[in-house]
């Protein structure tokens, strides 16, 4: 019979410290717990004789907290990560600057076979650009160059650009279009300017003596190659029309022949007046270079010497370690699936792993008898 | 550590699997057990009759376990033992308490021997048997009042 007054877990627990029963069921299983706790018996000297001839464990080292380890780790891998991201950015920072140093890493564009030199950013005041040898080996080429000059201020900025149109009329060549802006000591201009082609390397240095440039960018094409195709089908026409005309005077053609002959000899002429456009077209390029000339005022975009070493190191630095977050990223994202799957199968685990204890240790009677007698 | 903890230890087994002959052996085998991984024991997470009580629980469970696979795989239903009149839990129990505890189930039984024999605290208990402190003392309190009950329906009888 169940007695009507039950006892809270919370008052159990007080009573079991040894708080002062209230009733007299409180005392009654006050009263047991006593019981149960004086009723301890010592284990059997079989059993410690048994344990007791085993050999002492080896002394126990002192461990390592987790808490302490993690301290020390974490810190460690990041400097560690931070390190080789220098160590990796120092290096493509040194490589950007030789280039810099260099002036100009060369990229080749497939256009009628043109070449394109691109030259890297520089604040070396009076750099020169890159030469390009105008008339290299007598070749027609089509240049066509810009270059970015760094001025002090707006007054400078307006002689420059007055110089650069004297030097190109010295050098025989003509400003195509010019755009001159200022405001204050801050401005910017842009001058088209045309030049003899054989004249265009002389032009290139002293239009860059007018600043510092921060930028050249030149494309050349070669037109060498189609301009002598011309030439030589212009001669194969022109020895088709001397045929056609010796024929023509030779008297001894038909009147059918002779027409079809004088069809052929217009033709021919009308065919020689187009390639020697396309020729005098071809021509007019290879003999002018165009030169774009860019002013302003602006603070260069890159540091100097050491700085810039620096500062591209950190810069590399950071895109490495932006690159391995955004991977890192992508792999959590990628994973994370197979992540929980592996979560939720551990709980499942433990779960059942808890019912099977549960259910063992419900069982009202022990599992088995003990192969050995009892006492 | 040996001397220190054995009583405890087996003590807790005697009540947990009712069998002094099966208590005795599982003692020794986490006794066995424990100073081989004697290295691996942190303080700093639970005392060392604490670790060792855990150690044979585990134990324990696994000799269950293992027992009822044998059971399964000899096609045979759980064997109840028969109830005779010398079978008792060694030590200085009364008649009436002796055979309440041998009514109670394992889970019942451990945890009475966790908190009231052996005196661990409320966090203590709870570390051994994997289970939350509250969930510890709601167990013990069924067990006490079921203890009562069937001490008080063996004094009618």
């Amino acid at each position: 019979m169940q007695s009507p007054d039950l006892i809270a877990p919370e008052r159990l627990e007080q009573l079991i410290a040894g708080a002062l029963p209230d009733t007299d069921r409180e005392a009654r299983m006050q009263g047991l717990a006593l019981e149960l706790r004086s009723s301890v018996s010592p284990a059997p000297e079989r059993l410690r004789e048994r344990i007791q001839s085993r050999p002492s464990p080896a002394p126990r080292r002192s461990l390592v907290s987790r808490r302490r380890l993690t301290a020390v780790l974490v810190p460690a891998c990041l400097l560690v990560t931070v390190a080789g991201a220098l160590v990796f950015g120092k290096g493509g920072g040194q490589d950007n600057s030789a280039a810099g140093e260099r002036g100009v890493p060369v990229a080749v564009q497939e256009s009628r076979s043109p070449e394109v030199v691109t030259g890297a950013a520089s604040d070396g005041a009076g750099d020169a650009p890159q030469r390009l040898n105008g008339a290299a080996g007598g070749r027609a080429r089509d240049i066509d160059m810009w270059i970015e000059l760094r001025v002090r201020n707006g007054d400078q900025l307006s002689e420059s650009a007055e110089d650069a149109a004297r030097i190109v009329r010295e050098l025989g060549g003509f400003v195509a279009a010019s755009t001159v802006r200022t405001a204050g000591t801050e401005g910017e201009a842009e001058l088209v300017l045309r030049v003899p082609t054989a004249n265009v390397d002389d032009a290139a240095f002293r239009l860059s003596e007018l600043g510092a440039v921060t930028n050249q960018h030149v494309v050349t094409e070669d037109l060498q190659t189609e301009l002598d195709l011309l030439v030589r089908r212009i001669e194969a026409i022109d020895r088709a029309i001397r045929i056609a005309m010796l024929r023509l005077g030779s008297g001894t053609l038909s009147a059918d022949e002779r027409l079809r002959t004088e069809i052929r000899l217009e033709r021919l002429r009308s065919e020689r007046a187009q390639l020697d456009r396309s020729r005098g077209r071809v021509s007019a390029d290879a003999a002018t270079a165009q030169m774009t000339l860019a002013l302003h005022t602006r603070e260069a975009v890159t540091g100097t010497g050491d700085e810039s070493r620096i500062g591209g190191a950190a810069r590399s630095a950071l895109e490495l370690l932006g690159q391995a977050g955004a991977m890192a990223v992508f792999l959590a994202i990628v994973l994370s699936p197979l992540i929980f799957l592996g979560i939720v199968g551990l709980l499942a685990r433990r779960s059942r792993a808890r019912r099977t204890e549960a259910m063992l240790l419900e069982r009202t009677r022990p599992a088995s008898p003990s192969p050995s007698p009892r006492n | 550590m040996a001397d220190d903890h054995l009583d405890g230890v087996h003590q807790y087994l005697l009540l947990l699997t009712a069998d002094p002959t099966l208590a005795e052996d599982l003692a020794a085998e986490t006794f066995e057990k424990a100073l081989r991984v004697w290295r691996r024991y942190d303080p700093r997470r639970a005392s060392e009759r604490t670790w060792l009580c855990r150690m044979a629980r585990s134990i324990a469970l696994d000799h269950f376990r293992a027992d009822a696979r044998r059971r399964r795989r000899e096609e045979r239903f759980a064997h109840e033992r028969a109830w005779q009149e010398d079978d008792h839990i060694p030590g200085t129990f009364s008649p009436e308490l002796d055979a309440a505890l041998r009514s109670l189930t394992a889970a019942e039984r451990e945890v009475i021997a966790l908190r009231i024999v052996l005196d661990f605290d409320a966090d203590a208990a709870a570390q051994v048997l994997g289970i939350g402190r509250s969930a510890c003392s709601m167990r013990l309190a069924r067990a006490l009042r079921k203890l009562e009950e069937r001490m008080e329906a063996h004094a009618v009888a």
